[in-house]
């Protein structure tokens, strides 16, 4: 039910954004050959436990000799699922740099457009 | 502590209200009861160095949204109130709205709120009509450290 409230609420919302004309948005998508995207990746239960300052360093090493930059993580309580925020020039390096550091990805979406209340 | 960790704070102090799904109005108004122990019994390492015990003790969620036709806010007046009413819903039941990752076809957002329960992000949504296709409850994994 509440799910059904969600969606019809989301028809009765979303036309007045669609309506919105194009560059009148505050989302604006990066102009710049750095893209940015949200990995979603499982792990084994336990696997992120070793996740200490010599590693991030190692993972960021890696990270770094394909132009990629890891921005942040979030993790759900299990510690076995994260959507992790990355910066690159392209998918296919944001894999390469996964392959590197041997990260599993279930799914690469690219997410260009912030919206903040601030 | 951050400017926006002391933000988030000051805003679930002014705004912690929370009531449960079919309580009368009347009864409106209590305090949150999200418990920091049990909170720490399922994030042990929540929060990281420097993060104090009451600031990692709120929960924080990615809330997956899907917008078949797309979301857009104005960058006039009118996207300044709807966001002023966003907030003003969100803070009925003491949520802060953070941040949210859009996709290039804006048909689907990442959003990530402090909250003191997932039922208290779905009244909020429910109130700002927005949809929501999934919460995770989420720590932050930070790439760098601190000591």
């Amino acid at each position: 039910m509440k799910m059904l409230i969600a969606v019809c609420s989301c028809l009765l919302l979303t036309p007045a954004f669609a309506a919105d004309p194009p560059g009148q948005s505050t989302a604006t998508p990066a102009k710049s050959a750095v893209h940015r995207y949200l990995v979603e990746r499982t792990f084994p239960a336990g696997a992120l436990k070793g996740l200490d300052a010599a590693t991030k360093k190692k993972v960021n090493a890696n990270n770094a000799s394909v132009g990629v930059h890891w921005v942040t993580s979030y993790a759900n309580a299990e510690e076995t699922r994260t959507f992790c925020v990355y910066e690159g020039p392209s998918e296919a390096a944001i894999r390469k740099a996964a392959e590197l550091n041997k990260l599993p990805v279930d799914s690469i979406t690219e997410v260009p457009v912030t919206l903040s209340p601030k | 502590m951050s400017h926006a960790n002391i933000r988030n704070r000051c805003s679930l102090l002014r705004t912690g209200k929370s009531h449960k799904i079919g309580r009368p109005p009347s009864q409106l108004g209590q305090r949150h009861r999200f418990d920091p122990l049990t909170r720490a019994a399922r994030f042990p390492s929540a929060g990281f160095p420097g993060q104090d015990t009451e600031q990692a003790a709120v929960p924080r969620y990615l809330i997956e949204r899907d917008f078949p036709d797309g979301v857009s806010i104005p960058r006039d007046e009118a996207g300044a109130s709807l966001y002023r009413r966003v907030i003003d819903n969100n803070a009925e039941d003491g949520v802060t709205w953070l941040q949210s990752y859009v996709t290039p076809d804006r048909k689907r957002t990442f959003c990530i709120y402090d909250a003191p329960t997932p039922e208290a992000v779905r009244r909020a949504a429910a109130r700002n009509k927005l949809p929501v296709s999934k919460i995770t409850e989420v720590r932050v994994l930070d790439p760098y450290f601190y000591d």
